[in-house]
C-alpha cells in the first residue's frame, strides 16, 4: 500500500548554496517498504497499472572485473578473431575476387578482399604526450579535446597482427569518412606499387536481423537519462514531477499515459559530479588532491529516496553513466547497491552495468549511458546527428569501436563484449544532446536527451511497435 | 639480369644521346674536390689531379679529372733577389735540401703586400715556390721559416698561404666555392669510355683553365637533385652484452633513400638475416647468410649510388660495425663503397677541436665523392639539447616519439619467427626514416649548401672542419682580389688575455613593470665596419709618426688604424658584402614564389648572417690561423664604451630634470643589448620612448652602428648576470613568448618535479603576475615532497651509463675514480637480472631512496620500477637539498630577501614516516590491519570506528580517485599503442626517455592498489 498522503520533508537537502530554490517533497512511506515484489510479475490494482512480461537480463557479459594490469592489444585482437570471417563473408556474397587470409598476403596488382581493423591517424589529434612534457617557456594553454579530430587529412589504416596497410579512397563507393580506430572490416581493392591499397568498397561483418515483434498493444518502457541530481543548473523541482508523473498523481490526462508505462530505466548521469570532482588544480603538483566527494554523497542520499519512491510503483533499472560513481571505464560496473541503502530495499530496484541488454518478452533492448556516442562524435565528421552515429554502431556491429584508442574502457583480455553478436529491436543511447530517432538493419534507434537540460524530457517507447515520443516537464513549471 | 634490378628502379637515370660525344657543354653542381697524384696526358712525373664531384640538373652523376694545375706557396724575397738568377738558386738550394730532395718544380717571383699592418710601403716582390706535388709544401715551409742557404748566406723568410689544403687553393684561384654549377664547354673536354676509375655516369678529363665558373646567384642558385640515403643497422647479442662485432652478428639493415626538398623517395627497403614477413611500405630482402646479406647491402649502395650519407650516429656506430664485422667475416671485397673503383672505404680516428665544443673524438669514413652527414653529430654540433638520443630529438624537433626495442629483446625477435623478425625491420625502418626526416625538417642541405657558397668551402669542410677554415676561405679570396697575401703563422698556444665581452652590473629585482631593451644591429661586425678594423689598416707604433694625425684613429684599448680614405680594410669590405649579399637575400625570399628557392634563399640568409658574426671570432682565437687581437681588443672595447655610453645618455636625457615623469634607469647591459626600465606602466607607452631613444642614441655613433629597439619585456625577472626571465612583447596588444637565459640549464640532469615547478612558478609570475601565489606554489610543492605525496614518475632522474667502469680488476688502481649513483645502481641491477639491465650507452633512470644510517650516497640509487614494486621511500632530503633547491633559489633570489624561506619553515613539519621494510629490524615488524581512511590500527575490516560514519564519503573518494587513475591509465596505454604503430602487438618499448614510461607502470600499480581498497571497503558494507 502506497499512501499519497503521507510526505516525507526533505529540507536538509542543502547541496550547494542556492541550487534548490524549493526544498523538495516527495512522497514515500517509509514504514511500510515492501520487500517482496515479483520481480517478473507486478501488478498494482491500485493504481491500475498491470504488469505482465517476463524479463530477462542479458547483459552479464558486461559484468568485469577492474583488472588493469594488462595492455590493450588483446582487445583488438579479440575483436577481429570474433569479426574477422564474418566481414569476409559480407563481401564474399557481392564479389567473387581472391580473399586474403592476412595483411601480409597483399601482392601488387590483384584484385582481392582483405579484412582487418581500421587505424585512423587523427592529424589533429594532440597528443597527451605533449601534456607531460615540461618545456620552460611554452606555456600556451593546450589545445582543447572539443570538437570534431576528423579530417580529410587523416590517413586511414587496415591492421592485422600481421601488419598494416595504407587506404585510399579515392576511387571509393563506400562513405569512410567516418571510419573510426577499432572498427574492423572488410575491403575489397587493389594493392598499388607504391604499398597503397586503393579500397574500392567496405563490407562488414554479417550478423542475422532481429525477429519481427508479434503482438500489438500498448505498453511503454520509459527511458530517462541525466537525471544529475545535485546540479546547479536545473531546478531540483522537475525531479519531484517526474516522480509524481511516473506515479500517475499529475491529473488524469497524463494518469492515462503514466499506467501504460511498465518499465523504467535509469541511463546514467543520474548523480551531477561538481567540477571540483573533475578538474586536477595546478596546484596538485603530483599530488593529486581529491574534492567533490561531500557534495556526490549528499546528492546520493536525495537519488536513494527518489528511488526508494518509483520502486514503490514500477520496476527500476539504473545504469551508471560518466558522472556516477563507479569506474569511469566501460563496461562500467554495476552502482553499488550500499549507496541507495533505502532504494536498495525494494526488488523491484536493480542495478546493471553499462552498458546493458535486457529483453522483455520477445522485444531485446540495448542501452547505453552515452559516452560511446558522445565519444565518436569527437572522431567522425562535424555533421552527424546522434542517430546517425547510432546507426553507425550498428552497422559497424560493434557499439564501442573507438575503445581503448580514445574511449577508456577496461582491458579485457580474452574477449569484446561491445560486438553485436545479435542485433537488439530497440537500442537506446542517453545523456545525447536531443531526442532523435532512426531505424538501421531493423533496429530502432532512439537517443534519450539528458533530463537536466532544456526540455526536460523523458522518452516512453511502445514495447510493441517500438513507437517513440518524449514527455517534456518543462512546460508543467511556470 | 642486371644488378640494379633486383632492388627495383632505383638507379640513375639513363644517360640522353647527347652524352655519348663531347659536341655540347655539360653542367653540373659539384659537390665534393679531392685530389690524388697521377699521369697527367704529357707529363711524365706525378703530378696532383683533382677530382671534382657532382650532379647535373637530370640527376647524372659526373666525375672530372682536372689537370695541370699545380700546387704553390709564397715566401718573403729579401732584398734585391728579385730576379731569375736569385729563382734559380733558391730552387736549387731547396731541391738540394737533404729532407726535400726535388720536390719544387719552378721559382717565381711576383709584386704582392702582406695583409699585415698597414706599412705604407706598396707593393713588394714575393718568391711563389711551385711544388710537384701538394704535400711537398708543408714540409718545404718549415725548411723555408728555418732557414736557407744561398751562398753561404742563410736567409729565414716568412712564408705565405702555406698552409691551404691543396683542393681549396684550387677552388680560390679559380673562383669556385662550395656546391656551385661548373660548366664543360663543348669540345674543351675528353669524355672517358672504358677506361672509366669510377662508378660515376660521365667521366671526364679536362684542363683546369677550361672551366667555366657559374657564380651561385640567379639561375644558377639552384640545387641539383642530391640523393640522400639514411641507413641503420639492427645487431643481435647474446641477451646480456651490448652487441660487439666480434660475437654478434649483423641481423638488419634498413635504407631510405630520397631526394630532399621532394617527395621523391628512391628506396625503401630492409636486408634482413632470416626470413621476414612482408611490410607494406619497404622491400624485403632476406638472407641466409650474414656474408651475402653485407655483400647484397653493399650492391645496393653502389646501385642506388647516394651523394649523401645520413643516419644516426653512423659514424660512431654503424660504420665500425659493419665494416669490423665483414673484416672478421673475411669479406675481402666489401670495403668499396666509395665513387673510386678500387679505392677502399677507410675508417679513421680524428680529434675535432672547438672552442666551442671542446674536444671530440670521433671517426671519419673516407668514402670517395660521397659526404658523410651524421645527424648525431649536426645536433650535436648545431642545437643545445638536453639529451640527444633520436628519440628526444625525434620528439624536439618532429614532435614525434619513436619506440624503443632495447637491444636485449633482440635476440629473442630475431629467433622468433618471420613475424618477430618483421617487429625489428619496422623498428630498424623507423630509424633510418627519422634522421632523414629531421635533416628535411632543418633544412640542412639547404643550410649548409648556402654556407658553402657563401664562405667558399667544400661542403664536406663544414662538417669536418671548425669555423676558422669558413673565415679563412673568405679572407684568402678577398686578399687576392688585393693582391695580398696572408702569412702562414705557426700556432702560438695560449698568449695574452685580452677583456671579452662587457656586462653592466644587474640591478637584481622582479620587476613588474615594462622594461625596455635596445638592440645594437650585429654590434661586433658594425664596429669592426665603423672604425675600419683590419689586419692592413693596423698600424704599428713605429710608423706611427710618419702619419697625420686625421688619417688614423685611436681605440679605446689604445691601437691605431688608419681611416678608410687611406685604405679601406679587407674585413670591413668583406663584412659589407655579407650584410648586403643578406639585404639582398631577404628581398629576393620576398619575391620568390617558387617554395623550394625560398628554403634555399633563406638558407643563405641565415648563412650570411653567421658568416658575418663569426669574422669578430676569427681575429681572437688565439689558437687560430691568424689572431690578431689589437682588433678584437678594440672590438669589444668599444662594445663597453658603447654600452656605457648609452646608459648615461639615456639615464640623463630620460629624467625628471628634463620633465618627464620619471628617472629612467638602464638595469642591465650584455654585450649589445640595455634594459631600461623607463617607470611608466603602461606598455605602450613605453615602446614609443624605446623607438625614440634607439633613435636618439643611435645618433652619437659611428655609422652603421645603430641601436635599436625591438622588444620589451613586462613583467621582468632579473635574477643575475646573464640570468633572467620575462615576457617577451613585441607589439602592446600579445606578447610574443617566454624568454629567459640561463635558466634553461635545469633541464639536464634534473627531475619532472624540478622542470614542473620552475615552469609553474614562471607562469605564476610572468603570466599571472601573482608572487605570492608562486611563492605558496613553492612552498606546497615542498610540503607535498616532504609527505610523500608527489608522484614517483616526477623524481626520476636519467644519466647516461658512459664507458666501461674500472671494476674489471686489472684496470688501473692508481686512478681514482668517483662512485657515482647510478653507474653502482647500473652494477646492482646487473646481478638482479642481466637480461634487462642497462648497459654502456643506455641512460640509467633512477630515483634517490632513504638508506640507513652510514651508507654511502652513491649506494642509494634505485631502479625506479623495483622502488615502486618494494615500497622502498624516498630520500624527500635528497630531492630538497639537491634538485630543488639550488634552482629555485635562484629564481627567487631577485624576489625573497631569503630564499631559504621556501624550505624550512612551518610548511615543512609535517613529514611522511615511511615504515620500514628494508632496514635490519624489519623483519621482527608485524603487518597489522590499517585503517583506509586514517591509517590507525584496527582489527579487521577496512575502517576504524570514527571513520565508519564516514564510510560513503570515503568510499566516493577512492572511486573519484579511481576514475583518475582509470583515465589516465587507458591514455598512457593507448598512446604506447599508438606510437608502436600497431595496435595489434604488445607494446614492448622500453624507452625511459619517454616522458610516460613509468607513469604508465604507476598507474598500473596504483590501480591494483586502489582496487584493493575498494574491494575492501565494499566487503565492510
Amino acid at each position: 500500500m502506497f499512501a499519497d498522503n503521507l510526505y516525507l520533508a526533505f529540507t536538509s537537502l542543502s547541496i550547494q548554496k542556492g541550487i534548490l530554490r524549493f526544498s523538495l517533497l516527495l512522497n514515500l512511506n517509509s514504514s511500510q517498504i515492501c520487500p517482496a515484489l515479483p520481480l517478473n510479475k507486478m501488478s498494482n490494482p491500485a493504481k491500475g497499472r498491470s504488469i505482465s512480461y517476463s524479463y530477462e537480463f542479458l547483459g552479464s557479459r558486461f559484468e568485469s572485473k577492474l583488472d588493469f594490469t594488462a595492455q590493450y592489444f588483446n582487445l583488438y585482437r579479440s575483436r577481429l578473431n570474433a569479426l574477422h570471417w564474418r566481414s569476409i563473408d559480407t563481401a564474399k556474397a557481392q564479389r567473387d575476387v581472391p580473399i586474403l587470409h592476412q595483411i601480409m598476403e597483399l601482392k601488387p596488382d590483384n584484385v582481392c578482399i582483405v579484412s582487418g581493423v581500421i587505424v585512423r591517424n587523427h592529424k589533429t589529434r594532440p597528443s597527451i604526450i605533449e601534456k607531460y612534457i615540461a618545456k620552460v617557456g611554452t606555456l600556451e594553454p593546450r589545445p582543447s579535446c572539443f570538437g570534431s579530430f576528423c579530417s580529410e587529412k587523416d590517413e586511414i589504416y587496415l591492421e592485422d597482427e600481421s601488419g598494416r596497410v595504407l587506404l585510399d579512397f579515392r576511387n571509393s563507393e563506400s562513405d569512410w569518412n567516418d571510419l573510426i580506430t577499432g572498427i574492423v572490416v572488410a575491403a575489397y581493392g587493389i594493392l598499388r606499387e607504391n604499398a597503397v591499397f586503393e579500397t574500392l568498397s567496405l563490407y562488414y561483418p554479417q550478423v542475422d536481423r532481429p525477429l519481427p515483434l508479434e503482438k500489438a498493444g500498448e505498453e511503454y518502457i520509459c527511458f530517462v537519462s541525466g537525471l544529475e541530481i545535485g546540479s546547479p543548473y536545473y531546478d531540483m523541482i522537475l525531479l519531484h514531477l517526474l516522480a509524481q508523473f511516473i506515479q500517475g498523481n499529475l491529473g488524469t490526462q497524463s494518469y492515462d499515459e503514466a499506467s501504460k508505462i511498465v518499465r523504467l530505466v535509469i541511463l546514467g548521469d543520474s548523480i551531477y559530479k561538481p567540477d571540483t570532482a573533475r578538474t586536477v588544480d595546478r596546484k596538485a603538483i603530483g599530488d593529486q588532491v581529491i574534492r567533490g566527494f561531500t557534495e556526490i554523497n549528499e546528492s546520493l542520499k536525495f537519488l536513494d529516496t527518489f528511488l526508494a519512491e518509483l520502486a514503490g510503483t514500477i520496476p527500476v533499472d539504473i545504469i551508471p553513466g560518466e558522472m556516477d560513481p563507479s569506474n569511469c571505464s566501460l563496461p562500467q560496473q554495476p552502482l553499488n547497491p550500499y549507496l541507495f541503502p533505502i532504494a536498495s530495499r525494494y526488488s523491484a530496484l536493480q542495478s546493471f552495468p553499462n552498458p546493458y541488454e535486457f529483453t522483455i518478452d520477445k522485444c531485446r533492448i540495448l542501452c547505453t549511458a552515452g559516452q560511446n556516442i558522445s565519444m565518436y562524435s569527437h572522431y567522425a565528421p562535424p555533421d552527424k546527428t546522434f542517430a546517425e552515429l547510432m546507426a553507425l554502431n550498428v552497422k559497424h556491429r560493434h557499439i564501442a569501436a573507438n575503445a581503448p584508442d580514445a574511449l577508456q574502457c577496461i582491458p579485457m583480455q580474452d574477449k569484446d563484449p561491445f560486438i553485436l553478436d545479435n542485433l537488439p529491436h530497440l537500442y537506446v543511447v542517453g545523456n545525447l544532446g536531443s531526442y532523435q530517432t532512426g531505424m538501421e538493419d531493423g533496429v530502432k534507434l532512439v537517443a534519450v536527451p539528458r533530463f537536466s537540460s532544456p526540455g526536460h524530457n523523458i522518452v516512453l517507447v511502445n514495447r510493441f511497435t517500438l513507437e517513440s515520443k518524449t514527455i517534456s516537464f518543462e512546460s508543467m513549471i511556470d | 639480369m642486371e644488378a640494379g634490378n633486383k632492388f627495383g628502379a632505383i638507379k640513375r637515370p639513363e644517360l640522353a644521346p647527347t652524352y655519348n660525344d663531347n659536341s655540347s657543354s655539360i653542367c653540373f653542381m659539384q659537390t665534393d674536390i679531392d685530389y690524388y697524384t697521377g699521369r697527367s696526358p704529357g707529363t711524365h712525373e706525378d703530378v696532383p689531379i683533382l677530382r671534382i664531384y657532382g650532379v647535373t640538373e637530370e640527376g647524372h652523376s659526373v666525375m672530372v679529372h682536372v689537370h695541370s694545375f699545380a700546387p704553390y706557396f709564397w715566401a718573403e724575397c729579401p732584398q734585391g733577389m728579385d730576379n731569375e738568377f736569385y729563382c734559380e738558386k733558391v730552387k736549387q738550394a731547396l731541391n738540394n735540401h737533404p729532407q726535400c730532395k726535388n720536390t719544387v718544380a719552378r721559382v717565381t717571383t711576383e709584386l704582392k703586400e702582406s695583409i699585415m699592418f698597414f706599412t705604407n710601403n706598396g707593393a713588394l716582390p714575393y718568391f711563389k715556390i711551385f711544388t710537384y706535388v701538394p704535400k711537398s709544401v708543408s714540409q718545404l715551409r718549415g725548411i723555408v721559416e728555418r732557414g736557407i742557404s744561398i751562398d753561404g748566406n742563410a736567409f729565414n723568410c716568412q712564408t705565405y698561404e702555406s698552409n691551404i689544403p691543396f683542393a681549396l687553393r684550387y677552388m680560390i684561384d679559380v673562383g669556385i666555392v662550395g656546391m656551385c654549377w661548373l660548366e664543360l664547354p663543348a669540345f674543351q673536354y675528353d669524355l672517358r669510355y672504358d677506361d672509366n676509375v669510377s662508378t660515376a655516369q660521365i667521366e671526364i678529363d679536362i684542363n683546369y683553365q677550361n672551366i667555366i665558373v657559374h657564380k651561385p646567384e640567379g639561375e644558377w642558385s639552384k640545387i641539383a637533385p642530391l640523393r640522400v640515403l639514411s641507413f641503420d643497422i639492427e645487431c643481435n647479442n647474446n641477451g646480456q652484452n651490448f652487441p660487439t662485432p666480434d660475437k654478434n652478428e649483423i641481423i638488419q639493415i634498413g635504407n631510405v633513400c630520397k631526394i630532399p626538398g621532394t617527395d621523391n623517395v628512391i628506396a625503401r627497403n630492409i636486408f634482413t638475416l632470416g626470413g621476414c614477413a612482408d611490410i607494406a611500405d619497404a622491400k624485403v630482402f632476406s638472407y641466409d647468410k650474414e656474408e651475402d646479406m653485407l655483400m647484397g647491402w653493399k650492391e645496393f649502395v653502389l646501385s642506388v649510388d647516394p651523394d649523401i650519407i645520413t643516419g644516426y650516429n653512423i659514424l660512431n656506430f654503424d660504420y665500425g660495425y659493419i665494416f669490423k664485422r665483414a673484416e672478421k667475416l673475411k669479406l675481402k671485397k666489401f670495403p668499396f663503397f666509395g665513387r673510386v673503383k678500387n679505392t677502399e672505404t677507410k675508417i679513421k680516428d680524428t680529434t675535432f677541436q672547438s672552442k666551442a665544443q671542446g674536444l671530440r673524438e670521433s671517426k671519419e669514413v673516407g668514402m670517395d665523392g660521397r659526404i658523410q652527414l651524421d645527424m648525431f653529430q649536426h645536433i650535436q654540433r648545431e642545437h643545445k639539447l638536453s639529451h640527444y638520443s633520436l628519440n628526444s630529438v625525434s620528439l624536439t624537433f618532429l614532435k614525434e616519439q619513436k619506440e624503443d626495442v632495447h637491444w636485449t629483446t633482440m635476440k629473442d625477435l630475431q629467433e622468433g619467427s618471420d613475424e618477430t623478425r618483421r617487429r625489428i625491420a619496422v623498428y630498424c625502418l623507423k630509424d633510418c626514416y627519422l634522421p632523414l626526416r629531421l635533416l628535411e625538417k632543418l633544412m640542412c642541405i639547404f643550410n649548409y649548401a648556402e654556407m658553402a657558397r657563401v664562405t667558399g668551402v667544400p661542403f664536406s669542410y663544414l662538417l669536418t672542419r671548425g669555423q676558422q677554415i669558413k673565415v679563412a676561405s673568405q679572407l684568402l679570396r678577398k686578399a687576392q682580389e688585393h693582391n695580398m697575401l696572408i702569412p702562414t703563422q705557426a700556432r702560438n698556444e695560449g698568449g695574452e688575455k685580452y677583456e671579452g665581452a662587457f656586462v653592466l652590473e644587474p640591478k637584481k629585482d622582479f620587476y613588474n613593470v615594462p622594461i625596455a631593451t635596445l638592440d645594437f644591429a650585429s654590434l661586433y661586425p658594425s664596429i669592426m665596419m665603423a672604425h675600419n678594423l683590419c689586419y692592413c689598416t693596423l698600424v704599428p707604433p713605429s710608423i706611427l709618426g710618419r702619419l697625420e694625425e686625421e688619417d688614423y684613429i685611436t681605440t679605446p684599448s689604445g691601437d691605431h688604424f688608419v681611416k678608410s680614405n687611406l685604405r679601406k680594410g679587407l674585413l670591413p669590405i668583406i663584412l659589407e658584402e655579407l650584410i648586403d649579399a643578406r639585404k639582398r637575400a631577404r628581398e629576393e625570399i620576398k619575391r620568390t614564389e617558387d617554395p623550394f628557392m625560398k628554403k634555399v634563399l633563406d638558407g643563405r640568409q641565415l648563412a650570411l648572417k653567421i658568416s658575418a658574426n663569426s669574422v669578430y671570432g676569427f681575429t681572437g682565437a688565439q689558437v687560430g690561423q691568424l689572431p690578431c687581437l689589437q682588433i678584437s681588443s678594440s672590438v669589444t672595447a668599444y662594445g663597453r664604451m658603447m654600452i656605457e655610453g648609452t646608459k648615461r645618455t639615456i639615464e640623463e636625457y630620460y629624467s625628471t630634470a628634463n620633465g618627464f615623469p620619471h628617472d629612467s634607469q638602464v638595469i642591465y647591459g650584455d654585450t649589445d643589448s640595455v634594459m631600461i626600465k623607463f617607470g611608466l606602466e603602461n606598455l605602450e607607452e613605453v615602446m614609443k620612448l624605446g623607438k625614440e631613444a634607439a633613435l636618439m642614441v643611435s645618433q652619437q655613433f659611428v655609422k652603421p652602428i645603430r641601436l635599436e629597439f625591438e622588444k620589451a619585456y613586462f613583467p621582468y625577472l632579473l635574477m643575475n648576470k646573464k640570468r633572467y626571465a620575462g615576457l617577451l612583447w613585441t607589439n602592446a596588444e600579445k606578447y610574443d613568448k617566454i624568454d629567459m637565459k640561463g635558466i634553461e640549464s635545469v633541464r639536464r640532469d634534473n627531475c619532472a618535479l624540478v622542470r614542473e615547478t620552475i615552469n609553474t612558478c614562471l607562469y605564476k609570475l610572468l603570466i599571472e603576475r601573482n608572487v605570492e601565489d608562486a611563492v605558496d606554489f613553492v612552498k606546497g610543492v615542498v610540503s607535498a615532497l616532504l609527505q610523500n605525496k608527489i608522484d614517483l614518475s616526477m623524481l626520476v632522474i636519467t644519466k647516461a651509463l658512459g664507458k666501461k667502469t674500472q671494476a674489471e680488476g686489472k684496470s688501473n688502481k692508481n686512478i681514482y675514480t668517483a662512485k657515482q649513483a647510478h653507474v653502482e645502481l647500473s652494477k646492482k641491477m646487473h646481478d638482479r637480472d642481466a637480461a634487462t639491465a642497462p648497459g654502456v650507452g643506455d641512460r640509467v633512470a633512477y630515483v634517490m631512496i632513504k638508506g640507513v644510517k652510514g651508507q654511502k650516497a652513491y649506494e642509494l640509487a634505485e631502479d625506479p620500477i623495483y622502488a615502486l614494486k618494494n615500497d622502498l621511500s624516498i630520500d624527500f632530503d635528497y630531492y630538497l637539498e639537491k634538485q630543488l633547491k639550488l634552482p629555485l633559489s635562484r629564481l627567487f633570489e631577485a624576489i625573497l630577501t631569503n630564499p631559504n624561506s621556501l624550505f624550512a619553515g612551518e610548511h615543512t613539519r609535517k613529514r611522511y614516516q615511511p615504515k620500514s621494510t628494508t632496514g635490519a629490524l624489519s623483519k621482527f615488524i608485524k603487518i597489522t590491519t590499517t585503517c583506509i581512511s586514517c591509517k590507525t590500527q584496527i582489527k579487521s575490516g577496512a575502517l576504524c570506528q570514527s571513520c565508519e560514519e564516514r564510510a560513503p564519503e570515503i568510499y566516493l573518494e577512492r572511486i573519484l580517485q579511481s576514475n583518475q587513475y582509470e583515465k589516465n591509465f587507458q591514455e598512457l596505454w593507448a598512446e604506447c599503442q599508438r606510437c608502436q604503430g600497431s595496435v595489434h602487438q604488445e607494446v614492448l618499448c622500453t624507452n625511459r626517455d619517454c616522458p610516460i614510461f613509468y607513469r604508465r607502470e604507476k598507474v598500473r600499480k596504483d590501480m591494483c592498489y586502489i582496487k584493493g581498497e575498494l574491494e575492501k571497503l565494499a566487503l565492510n558494507w
